[in-house]
């Protein structure tokens, strides 16, 4: 059940750096000061992976056993506060690669969990968690509504069917191998289809009345005026 | 491991109640500020435990040993309910010794600058991670109470030095730990290193900026293009660290008057 992964080691460097330049961006062009784009950065490129070793308790997090990590994170946030317009224009290669990296991260959390010795279900959980707690703490400390909860294109969601595709299949014993790419595999089908035909993630549908007036609870009349009403007032 | 054992040895000539000293400090300005915007007595008790002990709070949980210090004793989690009461009744007291407060508080921040990072030397960490957790001990309290009282985190914003501080004597710590110098002066030189900066960003304004774009002048640079360059910066140091002298650029932005705390 050990999850060695089927992706280079030196990926997750990258995958920090970008994600600490994607997260440094977004705090520059926020305004913050120094501290605060390098807290960002930080926050963004491995957040994840602190909340989720944080979730695991599992010693001491990778971030701070490594300092490499922190270097790639100090990294990104120097090249976003000092070089900002140019790094900006290298925007679609961070998209890229940050669909690319969904899957690891997701992967990187599941594998641990199972060291751990969690089930299924909790494995999805942490995975997700790990995928997409970073973007949580950018948009907490930048103090904006978490991009993750407003209706977008699929992340949290792409992050999701990443972690229970891998689960599942690993759950049913498939080769480690088959599992990892099916779940990479996953997640940037549920990224490029959402970007690509425009499909966002839903907000909630109503259906109280519709199931009310089926049971017979609601007269159509009255349900009609009562939806006008609450439509006018809104 | 021989580095590590030699680092647990650390011990301070401070009395315990240095750190429940500064726990206390940090739960009265939490306090205070809870009461000045209005907050009712939950929100003072809860911004006064988050600031006073968010920090440590962090600390241990990212080091994994929450029981064994904060809440080990009860005498932490009473030191914070006090100055929870004291903010609650005198916040208008303390408001008029503001320069006090301010003092106290840059001797706070720099014992919880210690403390975070001898917890991570001990730990046979990084200097790099011994100096993170010191700045996450001094300014995560501060942190949490922004996220509690629902404005954006000073912590992050340009204005006073609140985290530069923090991360400058956490790095003066670590340095004076690692070459092994007495760690008794160890940490009476970051507490004056975190006075010093802290009394400095209030009776002389030293303030960071926002990102200061240079990505043209590298350009020019690297290109040997003979123009002059647009942007005129007199000094980077004072642009990016004091930011005394006003900038020339297109995109100046005045401070919102929220960051005025």
């Amino acid at each position: 059940m050990t999850a060695a992964l089927a992706m280079p080691g030196y990926l997750d460097a990258v995958a920090i750096l970008v994600g600490a330049l994607t997260g440094g961006l977004y705090a520059t062009r926020r305004g913050l000061d120094p501290v605060g784009v390098l807290l960002v950065a930080f926050s963004t490129g491995v957040g994840g992976g602190l909340i989720r070793d944080v979730l695991l308790q599992d010693g001491v997090p990778i971030l701070l056993l490594n300092p490499l990590f922190q270097f790639y994170a100090a990294l990104g946030a120097v090249i976003a506060f000092f070089f900002g317009k140019f790094a900006v224009k290298l925007t679609p290669a961070y998209e890229a690669l940050d669909t690319f990296m969904i899957g690891g991260w997701v992967l990187l959390a599941c594998g641990k969990a199972q060291q751990v010795g969690l089930g299924p279900v909790p494995t999805i959980f942490i995975g997700t968690v790990a995928a997409i707690g970073g973007g949580l703490i950018r948009d907490v400390l930048c103090h904006d509504p978490p991009e993750l909860m407003r209706p977008g294109f699929f992340y949290g969601i792409a992050a999701f069917g990443a972690a229970t595709t891998y689960t599942t299949l690993d759950y049913a014993e498939a080769p480690i191998i088959v599992s990892q790419i099916a779940a990479m595999a996953a997640a940037i089908i549920l990224r490029v289809t959402s970007l690509y035909f425009g499909i966002t993630s839903p907000t909630p549908y109503d259906v109280s009345d519709l199931v009310l007036r089926k049971i017979g609870l609601r007269d159509h009349q009255a349900a009609d005026s009562e939806t006008q009403a609450r439509t006018v007032g809104r | 491991m021989a580095a590590g054992s030699e680092l647990s040895e650390i011990a301070f000539t401070l009395p315990t109640w240095t750190t429940y000293a500064a726990v206390a400090v940090s739960g009265l300005a939490g306090a205070t500020y809870a009461a000045r915007r209005g907050f009712d007595v939950v929100g003072v008790f809860a911004l006064a435990f988050a600031t006073g002990l968010g920090g440590l709070m962090l600390t241990d949980i990212l080091l994994g040993n929450l029981t064994a210090n904060l809440l080990s004793s009860p005498w932490f989690l009473l030191v914070a309910l006090g100055a929870a009461v004291v903010g609650f009744f005198f916040a208008g007291l303390i408001s008029r010794f503001d320069p006090v407060m301010v003092i106290l508080d840059g001797l706070a921040m720099g014992f919880l600058c210690t403390v975070g990072a001898q917890e991570a030397l001990k730990m046979g960490l990084a200097p790099s991670s011994a100096i993170f957790m010191g700045t996450l001990t001094a300014v995560g309290g501060l942190l949490i109470r922004d996220v509690l009282a629902g404005v954006a985190p000073q912590l992050v914003r340009p204005g006073a030095f609140i985290a530069v501080p923090a991360i400058i004597s956490s790095g003066v710590f670590v340095v004076m730990v690692e070459s092994s110098l007495d760690s008794d002066a160890a940490q009476l030189v970051t507490m004056a290193t975190a006075l010093f900066l802290r009394a400095g960003a209030y009776w002389f304004g030293w303030h960071t900026g926002s990102a200061g774009d240079l990505s043209a002048r590298a350009w020019n640079f690297w290109s040997r293009r003979a123009e002059p360059d647009p942007v005129v910066v007199p000094d980077e140091f004072a642009e990016y660290f004091t930011d005394m002298i006003p900038k020339i650029t297109d995109d100046y932005r005045p401070d919102s008057p929220q960051d005025k705390g």
